[in-house]
């Protein structure tokens, strides 16, 4: 009715009247509204490459040099640094709880503690931040070079289709990738919890490992795998997207970059305590 | 080799129209780019495109594959209006299409002979060895074989713009866009070019466009040179007559001349800009 009623009045010209000072808060207020619908526009479009690139996946077989590439590239790539950040995370877990668990002579526990948080948590996380910063990054940086030097434009003119060229390969190896260094990190992550369980602590290895054996089922593993697979995607994703929408020559390509580590350490936040809440949500029993 | 010419020449069907633009408008935020371009691309002859820096040469080629949509106007290839073509139903139209990039635009991970394979590998069921001999053939065309396994950053611009080329004509395409082929190259791999776009154009009736601002090769590959200015094709005619025309923007063109209308127009630009800043 309203539309209605405004609809004639933006044919005639409209009177002249001393516009009304703008609010102070408009200003800001609109900004945040663009920067919202920035990343509602942009999540829309990493979701629709991401459906592209997941049905070019049937082309796994003709491409799969490129995909062995890329998980070599990030995966050897990241594997001393993921070894080292995971066996750290498991002696400062096992140190940190150790030293509370000592003071009512529970300090056996720390198998269990460390092998779980690992595993669900830690393991998954740790390994994902590490693979954002060293193959995400990466990723938007080598994309975003090809979109600002015309390669993206020339596939495009040569009819090849950078879903199939570009993000499906690098989205697959994420996919195999996460997951399989998240195993690295827990196993040295438990190793480091263990050593310094035995020497901190006293608590024997094979009573840290009975420990870490009898907590561990196969919830706890395939929820911080597949935390992994989901961490993995958006790594590709994020960073292709970034990569894909860099404009401004090598500033454009800086700038992507930089906030495609951002953009995926908000995600993989997000992400990593929804899927905790969806599995083990229901347990606390709470509202 | 008369006969070959013939039949290059009936098949390119020179005089047709290849390439028309009719009353382009196109603008990146409130940057307006195109005004009204009109331009015409016979079949079977080399036109080239002239005109200051940044005045929207690239942003016109784009437009002629479908890499940038027009805010206004369209955009005819063989006569079928490609104007709100999506990329799928552009497939067939960009096939008839070679590209050189200004950069030339090629894959930085794979080498020079992976590059100019790359269209054959994506997009055809050739045979290992048959996409060999295509993509060995290209490349001793533009005698840059003897570098098929370098990486395209150890190798010079002038042989990258080449093997660009060579990729660019991977499938014999019936046009070739070039973007500025010779900007950044010496005087004698300038004439190489030059002389390999009129080679080309004999051997293979191919019709191409090329962008440059090098008045000196315009006029040596040039069957026609259009003169781009504020967004409008403002003159055209033979390289001949081009370079003698008393028009005054192409003429301080030409001469490359500082005192002019074009220099006027950017003086009174800047003056404008100033005059905004202090408001
Ligand atoms: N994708 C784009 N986004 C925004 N501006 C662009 C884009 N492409 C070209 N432009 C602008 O259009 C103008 C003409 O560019 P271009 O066609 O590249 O000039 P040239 O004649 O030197 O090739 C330039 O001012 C450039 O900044
Ligand atoms: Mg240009």
């Amino acid at each position: 009715m309203t539309l209605a009623r405004q609809q004639p009045a933006t044919d005639r010209p409209a009177p002249l009247r001393p516009r009304p000072a703008p609010h102070p808060l408009a200003e800001p207020v609109r900004q945040l509204g663009r920067a919202l619908l920035q990343i509602v526009r942009n999540a829309g479009s990493d979701l629709l490459m991401l459906w592209r690139s997941l049905l070019w996946s049937r082309a796994l077989w003709f491409k799969r040099h490129e995909v062995l590439r890329q998980c070599w590239v990030a995966g050897i790539g990241s594997l001393g640094v993921v070894a080292f950040v995971g066996c750290f995370t498991g002696m400062i877990l096992s140190l940190a709880a150790g030293i509370e668990l000592a003071k009512f002579g529970q300090q056996d526990v720390v198998g269990s503690l460390v092998a779980i948080s690992m595993a669900r948590e830690m393991g998954p996380f740790m390994t994902a931040l590490i693979l954002t910063a060293n193959v995400g990054s990466s990723m938007a940086a080598e994309i975003g070079t090809m979109k600002v030097s015309e390669e993206i434009e020339a596939l495009e003119v040569m009819s090849i289709d950078i879903h199939r060229f570009l993000v499906m390969p690098r989205l697959l190896a994420m996919m195999a990738v996460t997951p399989l260094l998240t195993v690295v990190a827990n196993l040295l992550g438990n190793l480091g919890g263990a050593v310094v369980g035995y020497y901190q602590l006293g608590v024997t290895f094979s009573r840290y490992y009975h420990n870490a054996i009898d907590i561990l089922d196969l919830k706890a593993i395939y929820t911080g795998l597949f935390k992994a697979l989901v961490f993995g995607v958006i790594i590709a994703v994020v960073g292709c997207g970034k990569g894909l929408r860099t404009s401004g020559g090598a500033l454009g390509v800086g700038e992507a970059t930089r906030t495609s580590v951002i953009v995926c350490f908000l995600y993989i936040m997000v992400f990593g305590y929804v899927i905790t809440a969806l599995f083990y949500g229901g347990q606390l029993g709470g509202g | 080799m008369g006969e070959r010419a013939a039949g290059a020449a009936a098949r390119s069907g020179a005089g047709r129209p290849g390439i028309e633009l009719r009353g382009l408008y196109k603008s990146f935020g409130d940057h307006q780019v195109l005004r009204g371009l009109d331009l015409v691309v016979e079949r079977g002859q080399t036109t080239v495109i002239v005109g200051g820096s940044g005045t929207g040469k690239s942003v016109t080629l784009k437009h002629m594959v479908g890499l940038l949509k027009p805010d206004r106007g369209r955009v005819f290839v063989d006569g079928e209006d490609i104007t709100e073509y999506d990329s799928d139903r552009l497939v067939p139209v960009r096939r008839k299409f070679g590209y050189l990039f200004q950069s030339g635009a090629l894959i930085g991970w794979l080498d020079v002979f992976d590059n100019v394979a790359l269209p054959l590998r994506e997009l055809s069921d050739l045979s290992e060895a048959e996409i060999r001999e295509r993509v060995m053939e290209k490349l001793r065309l533009l005698q840059v074989h003897r570098a098929a396994r370098r990486m395209p950053p150890e190798i010079s611009g002038g042989m990258r713009k080449r093997v660009a080329l060579a990729r660019a004509l991977i499938w014999d395409p019936e046009f070739v866009l070039f973007d500025e082929p010779t900007t950044g190259l010496d005087p004698i791999l300038t004439a190489t070019v030059d002389q390999m776009i009129i080679e080309t154009r004999e051997r293979t009736g191919v019709t191409s466009v090329v962008v440059s601002h090098d008045m000196q090769s315009a006029r040596r590959i040039a069957d026609k040179i259009i003169m781009l200015y504020q967004g409008r094709a403002i003159f055209e005619a033979p390289p001949a007559e081009f370079m003698a025309s008393e028009h005054p923007i192409v003429r301080q063109f030409v001469r490359g001349e500082l005192e002019g209308p074009i220099t006027a127009e950017l003086r009174a630009a800047e003056r404008g800009l100033e005059a905004e800043e202090e408001t």
